[in-house]
């Protein structure tokens, strides 16, 4: 296939951004949410 | 709960309609004549523009009502917009690169079309790195819907770039482009998947932005 690298290397960053994204939010998602838990079982206690 | 049922149905649906996309394009697509191919990379293209549009559309439309009804949910909506606007417009501009490069003989060309979508990264680039200084969030919200409208006002000179100066970027079909009906259809289905995938991707930054909140209210209860 002529030029191939162009169009997998486009189909490839592409995808591979969309999934980078998703990747670092969940990621992100993970702590926020272990953070709260932690929060709540202080709070509960101080209470 | 009722968005996390959502995000679940539009996460399966997406299990399906992106090997479909791939396969329609790959599979049934036919291979145009002139640039071969590599031409295959325009469903991408268009349809990552397409999503962009789509969140720019939102960071607009979210930053009225924002200003309108100063509540501050309404910037939350745009800020998660603008991260998907901004994603998806980066990506126009890589794979419209490696497009380029095989058709045009150059990575980049300063183009009116090319010019008028990096100006509108820079934009939402600017709106971030202004979010990420200022500490007041009422402030913050503020500016940043602020340039929210003022950066959508480029929206319709990336558009129309190609009619009203001289460009070498390819026309839209209705404009003159002439799409194969086979070509038609499945860009169609290819805009229709990324319809849905920025819909997807906005619901789950979405909730995140929303348990973001529930930890900042948490975090002052304890303070107190």
């Amino acid at each position: 296939m002529e030029n191939g690298i162009y169009l997998f290397g486009a189909y490839t960053i592409a995808w591979l951004g969309v999934s980078f994204y998703l990747y670092i939010n969940a990621k992100k998602q993970k702590g926020i949410e272990e953070r709260l838990t932690d929060l709540e079982a202080q709070l509960k206690d101080k209470e | 709960m009722k968005t996390d049922r959502t995000i679940t149905i539009l996460f399966f649906l997406l299990l399906v309609l992106i090997p479909l996309d791939f396969f329609l394009i790959f599979r049934v697509a036919p291979t145009e004549k002139v640039m071969g191919d590599v031409q295959r990379i325009f469903y991408l293209h268009v349809s990552l523009a397409l999503g962009a549009l789509l969140a720019f559309t939102g960071v607009f439309v979210s930053s009225i009502i924002f200003l309108w009804k100063k509540k501050i949910v309404w910037d939350s909506v745009a800020s998660t917009c603008a991260g998907i606007g901004l994603l998806f417009s980066t990506l126009v501009l890589i794979t419209g690169s490696m497009w380029a490069r095989p058709i045009w003989n150059v990575w980049w060309t300063w183009d009116p079309r090319l010019l008028t979508v990096l100006i509108l990264w820079f934009i939402y680039i600017g709106y971030f790195l202004l979010r990420g200084g200022i500490a007041d969030k009422f402030k913050k919200a503020q500016y940043s819907a602020v340039i929210g409208i003022i950066g959508y006002v480029d929206i319709p000179l990336v558009r129309y770039a190609t009619k009203w100066w001289n460009s070498i970027h390819p026309l839209l079909s209705q404009e003159g482009g002439g799409l194969d009906p086979v070509m038609k259809k499945v860009m169609l289905f290819s805009l229709a998947t990324f319809a849905v995938l920025t819909i997807f991707l906005f619901l789950f930054r979405f909730r995140l932005a929303g348990i973001e909140e529930r930890l900042e209210i948490l975090k002052k209860k304890m303070e107190d």
